[in-house]
């Protein structure tokens, strides 16, 4: 049901849905809302501003939820709404009169502010201040004597809010945000009675306390408490745009706030699909690397990488890149060059990279960063459900009754699902979460998982085969489901394979570490949820096994029934702001816009004939496989655009040895990350505030993305591909990215309904978008599947070759935190360092008593890959055997431990499981010496770069 | 023997009926007047407390506010067996103005009866809705869940044995959604004609 | 102040293990622990927070409700002077400053030989015999300035019998 309001209004409470309506008479006039609709909201849609109606300071009374007997109290009888503070005792008394009378506002305001209402400042953000101002407060009834709390000292320690508690009315929104809509309950009323006071924590400040920086409290303060410090610092903001985050795959969407062309704030829009209003510390305050000092913004060149950089042009750029990549083509041939579209990218920017490989190097050695996390989810769901993609909403989990999340941890990588998954789980939903690690969603405030399947790393298809098989073997599959939308050949095939005694949980325990007990409690659990729900991470792509893993997924869902309506289905929880985009875009080597096969000839003919070349019916090399190639001297240039493979690929040595290797290596980034030290062309790119375009996130839904403010360096990114393409000689001619959308419509099915306009007019389309599903589909697979029947494929666990072994014991799984997102390119240049300023190794404490470490040491991780050097932290939140650390840090080497392990099927990195040994040390390992030099002589080289005369 | 009564309420207690009490004891051991100390509830004069109850022929005669220091001009005055020489004398209980005037209901017993004698209370209409409801075909009800850690129900003679199965499942359904489980009960025995069966819980996971 | 230290750690952790399950259990656990150590350490809030899967604000918010819970360690002695409205019609202010005179603390405060803690309480329900003071767990009623300076000195007698 769509409803139609006003994101930029405070309504106080979410909108209900309920088929029964309850019809209101306000002032005489009829206004219809769902029941359960709050009072206030429902009086909102009556008056076009809140001033005129009910003060709404109070969401205790709010949140009074709408019921037939309402009709009566706010039609007849007089709404009182009244809030008492301590040092300033705010009566608001509003009288409603029902009939032809308007609404008449008594002024029965007391007010005890020793400040008075105007030194509530802050000019035009204050609720409190406007109410006073609307029902005509304008003297301080009790003077300025007496006790008060003006000087309450400020807590500054949240590097992006201050909260000044002489502001405060304690009216408790800020603590009811922190509850219902984040799910952290780091704030409470501190006392009683005129001493009472909002604390953070047991009162430590802000920093200390469990707050996650969310900025929900920030939003929610009535008055000027809590304020973000950017809008103290430079003042309110005057125009806004609302754009989409560039962090995770939630893509949340944002309001902008600008003051000329600076931001001031990013408020999350209350309109916005997929996060409905709510933000995480990274989208909501950590986007001043857009403007750091560090952003590089004229192009440069060198001949090679021991050089000093040279500022040039963009035309010079332009042709030094074309004819270095021309005569590589010549000289190596047609094959020796590729590139890697971006994430983190438009679709537009991502389908013009791919577009320039296939059509200007004339090759399909193109590839992106969903080789390294989600192309085992694309293979997986391709082959069974026959869509490389989520099947829901993130909405949809509200309908869920059981949830079962597998090697994600939302609360941390997709904060804003994280919280809304919280709060189903605290409105009842049961939760099964499948991790080696405890992460924060199997125990924490007003949270407790029904199970926790501790598996050991490396084991998910045995244990996704042992809850299949007691779903099978226990009679509790969907049988009508499967005999009306499954394959029933490929269903009995699997049910044979599935019901071997050797799937029994019984039989896997020993492989996966999981009391049989546990597996077939979670699995009955599971079954019998009217709707269940699956979510999952790259704690079940990043294996060996990793699209058996995805297939294994999809076959319980299918075998349970749970797919093709809300509150069930198949979810990976995609990394990168647009990972979804990137694949639909037709980044993979193997696959054109769109999801087509390069090797069919209709579809390459069409591709053909809109691009006016021939295009090559093989597919390309993959990252994996280009590396191997540069090492070997087979592949010699590569376009990079916006990432960062020196840092973020698996076993940085060989990442090392294989871009030294390169003659031409052109980088498209805002800073000089890790690969631009390896570059030869670097060619300034935009951040997200300087995008227009769209990025598609984890639910497929395609979000705008609308300029904030103008590229730093001149050129948007799309229009530097373009450059570069008609240097190179193939001609690309676009004046906006609208036209490239528009293109991409009418050679990608799944997107043909998709323009700028129909955007605008929706708001955001999940894909398909046909003229099927005019207005996009949120849920897939409700009638029958893009194969027709679903398809159950075996999964057979083969152990990975990664295991401990004497040398290496113990097993290393890899994650992110919070506050810092990915490489860190960005997080680590914004104050979310406060929280994160180092990756450390998680350690469980029996496996560091045998090694004699103790919490804080330096310890040596060593794997067969390569070494590196981290301080410990110990812990109970990974098991004995395992360990864990982060990849934010360039300097802490995570991936030079990592193996070039990878999937079957897709090459996706094992990240997820390297057998390591751990010591303690007292020095850098002598990669991180290594790394130090060549960090500090490229640092030298920019600054060279920098300061050379622009020719 | 004579009854003496001395209330250990709040209000008394606050006015120093412990070692009121104590002493007197000792002096009457002294003396060797034969008294019975009995540790009552207040009949709710609070400005008299302690209020000094002696039982006699007549009913019980009060003494009050009393203090430890008067405890050797009562003995002297012959409180024991009611005398009303001593200043601090107030008469018969029940012709106290404040108290002759009110209809006692829930208070009824309030001060009267010896609080740890299930005799005296049941010779006062104790029990006597206990025994009521245990006629009525109703089986047994959880009478108290007082801690965690132990839970007792009152069983009487009467009930056939089926009853206790019966009542041993439903406390057995309470404890599982409680997330705990009960040992063997140990069998009390109070007053001869009830028994009390009283469960330790254990906490399982 | 008193350490938390492994064996307070351990009581607490075993007084929630015993209660969480109880129907509303903060308050009962915050009084037990009370009861046994004679304050709420802060290093107990996580405790009790981890074991009721309730954040450390909740149960700090909980703790500062309520007057009755400390979060320091008390006196030996606490004493309680009743300020509600029976005893102040008997002349409890009066009775108020000859105790802060007489112990030389304010409320809220521990004399520096860790002796008393003197703390306000608002109704003790002996308004017969106001004023009431109460003196750990006994109430004590029509309290003078010299009923107060025997009653403290019998404290402080018996804070020498060393046992």
């Amino acid at each position: 049901m769509l409803q139609h309001f006003d994101p930029n209004k405070d309504y106080g409470t979410p909108a209900r849905v309920s088929e029964n309506l309850v019809t209101l008479n306000i002032d005489g006039v009829e206004v219809t809302v769902p029941e359960g609709t709050s009072v206030l909201r429902a009086l909102l849609k009556r008056t076009s501003t809140f001033l005129n109606c009910v003060p709404a300071i109070t969401w205790k009374h709010s949140a009074l939820a709408v019921s037939a007997q309402w009709k009566l109290k706010v039609a007849a009888a007089p709404c009182f709404l009244y809030h008492t503070c301590r040092k300033r005792h705010v009566c608001y008394y509003a009288e409603q009169q029902a009939g032809e009378t308007a609404p008449q506002h008594h002024g029965a305001v007391h007010l005890r502010s020793p400040a008075g209402l105007s030194d509530l400042s802050s000019n035009g953000n204050c609720e409190l201040q406007d109410v006073a101002g609307a029902v005509g407060l304008r003297e301080v009834r009790y003077g300025f004597e007496g006790n008060n709390h003006l000087d309450a000292k400020k807590d500054e320690s949240n590097p992006y809010f201050t909260f000044d508690p002489s502001k405060c009315i304690v009216c408790s929104r800020c603590v009811r945000a922190c509850e219902e809509v984040q799910g952290t309950f780091a704030l409470t009323i501190d006392g009683r009675g005129f001493d009472s006071k909002v604390a953070a924590g047991q009162d430590d400040g802000f920093l200390a306390s469990d707050c996650v920086s969310c900025g929900a409290c920030v939003q929610a303060c009535p008055t000027s408490t809590l304020m973000e410090n950017s809008v103290i610092e430079r003042g309110q903001p005057e125009h806004s745009v609302v754009t989409t985050c560039a962090y995770c795959g939630v893509g949340c969407a944002f309001k902008a706030e600008m003051k000329g062309n600076e931001v001031i704030r990013m408020v999350p829009f209350k309109d916005g699909e997929a996060n409905r209003g709510h933000s995480c510390v990274k989208g909501r305050f950590a986007f001043g690397y857009a403007t750091h000092d560090d952003r590089v913004t004229e192009p440069m060149i060198r001949d090679s990488i021991d050089q000093p950089w040279k500022k040039v042009s963009w035309e010079e750029a332009f042709s030094f890149a074309a004819g270095r990549i021309k005569d590589i083509q010549a000289k190596y041939g047609r094959e020796s060059v590729g590139g890697i579209t971006s994430s983190r990218c438009t679709n537009e920017e991502t389908y013009l990279v791919q577009k320039l490989i296939r059509a200007a190097f004339g090759n399909n050695n193109t590839d992106t960063c969903a080789r390294v996390c989600h192309s085992p989810t694309g293979y997986g769901l391709k082959t069974t459900l026959g869509e490389s993609a989520g099947t829901q909403t993130f909405d949809s989990v509200m309908k869920a009754d059981m949830v079962m999340v597998i090697g994600a941890n939302p609360t941390a990588a997709h904060p804003v699902f994280g919280s809304r998954l919280k709060r189903r789980v605290r409105e009842g939903c049961g939760l099964i979460i499948a991790d080696p690690r405890t992460t924060e969603l199997v125990k924490s405030p007003h949270i407790i998982a029904d199970h926790h399947l501790k598996l050991r790393p490396g084991t998910n298809v045995a244990f996704i085969n042992a809850m299949a098989h007691v779903v099978i073997t226990e009679g509790l599959e969907d049988k009508e489901f499967i005999a009306n939308r499954c394959d029933n050949t490929a269903y009995n095939k699997w049910r044979e394979f599935i019901s071997e005694e050797r799937h029994a949980p019984e039989q896997t325990e020993d492989i996966t570490g999981i009391p049989a007990a546990e597996i077939r409690s979670a699995a009955r659990l599971f079954a019998a949820a009217p709707n269940a729900a699956i979510f999952y991470g790259l704690g079940v792509t990043e294996h060996s096994q990793g699209s058996s893993m995805v297939m294994g997924i999809a076959n319980l869902a299918l075998a349970t029934g749970n797919i093709g309506r809300e509150g069930v289905g198949v979810n990976p929880l995609r990394g990168q702001n647009n990972v979804q985009g990137s694949c639909d875009m037709g980044s993979f080597p193997h696959e054109l816009p769109g999801y087509q096969h390069v090797a069919d000839d209709a579809i390459r003919g069409r591709f053909e004939a809109s691009w006016g070349v021939t295009l090559d019916n093989e597919p390309g090399l993959r990252i994996p496989n280009m590396f191997n190639s540069a090492i070997d001297g087979t592949f010699r240039g590569m376009y990079c655009q916006g990432e960062d493979i020196a840092q973020s690929d698996p076993n940085t040595n060989h990442v090392d040895q294989a871009l030294r290797s390169l003659d031409c290596l052109i980088v498209q980034d805002i800073f000089l990350n890790e690969t631009a030290k390896y570059a030869h062309v670097f060619l300034p790119g935009a951040s997200f505030l300087e995008k227009d375009g769209t990025f598609t996130n984890a639910e497929r839904r395609i979000n705008r993305v609308r300029q904030v403010m103008p590229p730093l360096s001149g050129m948007a990114d799309w229009e530097v591909t373009m450059a570069l393409s008609n240097a190179l000689g193939y001609e690309m001619n676009y004046s906006h990215p609208s036209e490239i959308m528009d293109e991409i419509a009418t050679l990608a099915p799944t997107f043909k309904g998709v323009s700028y306009d129909r955007l605008e007019e929706l708001g955001s389309i999940q894909w398909p978008c046909n003229d099927a599903a005019p207005e996009g589909t949120p849920t897939m697979h409700i009638e029958n599947f893009p194969i027709g029947l679903g398809n159950f494929a075996i999964t057979e666990y083969v152990a990975t070759e990664e295991r401990s072994t004497r040398k290496f014991p113990l097993l290393l799984t890899t994650g992110r935190i919070l506050s810092q997102y990915n490489v860190g390119a960005q997080t680590r240049r914004t104050p979310n360092q406060a929280w994160h300023d180092e990756d450390v190794l998680d350690l469980h404490i029996s496996d560091a008593e045998m090694r004699g470490i103790s919490d804080g040491d330096w310890v040596g991780i060593s794997s067969r890959a390569g070494d590196t050097v981290m301080r410990a932290r110990i812990t109970d939140k990974v098991q004995p055997g395992v360990v864990y650390t982060t990849f934010h840090h360039p300097g802490s080497g995570a991936n030079v431990v990592t193996t070039d392990n990878s999937d079957w099927a897709t090459n996706c990195p094992e990240y997820k499981v390297t057998a390591v040994q751990v010591v303690k040390v007292n020095s850098p390992s002598s990669w991180q010496q290594n790394y130090q030099n060549f960090d500090d002589q490229q640092q030298d080289f920019l600054k060279q770069g920098r300061e050379s005369v622009s020719q | 023997m004579v009854k003496v009564y001395i209330p250990r309420d709040t209000t008394a207690l606050a006015m120093g009926a412990e070692r009121l009490a104590a002493e007197m004891a000792v002096e009457a051991k002294n003396r060797g007047a034969d008294i019975e100390i009995v540790r009552n509830s207040s009949r709710g004069m609070f400005w008299l407390e302690p209020l000094v109850e002696v039982e006699t022929a007549n009913g019980r005669v009060a003494y009050g506010p009393v203090e430890a220091k008067d405890i050797d001009s009562l003995f002297d005055a012959d409180f024991v067996n009611g005398g009303l020489s001593h200043p601090l004398c107030q008469g018969l209980t029940e012709e106290i103005p404040y108290l002759k005037k009110q209809q006692r209901l829930t208070f009824a017993r309030a001060g009267i009866t010896d609080p740890v004698s299930l005799e005296d209370y049941q010779a006062h209409d104790g029990f006597k809705g206990l025994k009521k409801h245990w006629k009525c075909p109703v089986r047994p009800s959880l009478m108290k869940l007082k801690t965690p850690a132990c839970v007792a129900v009152v069983v009487l003679p009467s009930l056939p044995a089926s009853s206790g199965r019966l009542y041993t499942m439903r406390l057995h359904r309470v404890m599982l959604r409680r997330n705990t489980s009960f040992v063997t009960p140990t069998k009390v025995t109070p007053v001869p004609s009830l028994t009390v069966w009283s469960w330790k819980l254990t906490h399982s996971c | 102040m008193t350490a938390f230290n492994e064996q307070s750690r351990q009581q607490v952790c075993d007084i929630v293990e015993e209660m969480k399950d109880l129907p509303g259990a903060m308050l009962p656990i915050l009084h037990a622990i009370q009861d046994a150590q004679g304050y709420i350490h802060a290093d107990a809030v996580s405790i009790i927070a981890d074991g009721l899967a309730q954040s450390r604000a909740e149960v700090h918010g909980v703790i500062t409700f309520y007057h009755h819970f400390r979060t320091t360690p008390p006196g030996k002695h606490t004493i309680q002077v009743c300020r509600a409205e029976a005893c102040q019609s008997m002349g409890s202010r009066q009775l108020e400053a000859h105790v802060k005179e007489k112990l030389g603390i304010g409320f809220h405060q521990t004399s520096a030989d860790q002796q008393v803690s003197l703390e306000p309480v608002y109704c003790l329900g002996n308004c017969a015999c106001a004023p009431s003071i109460q003196v750990n767990d006994d109430v004590v009623g029509r309290v003078t300035p010299s009923k107060f300076d025997q009653l403290v000195d019998q404290l402080s007698t018996q804070a020498l019998e060393v046992k």
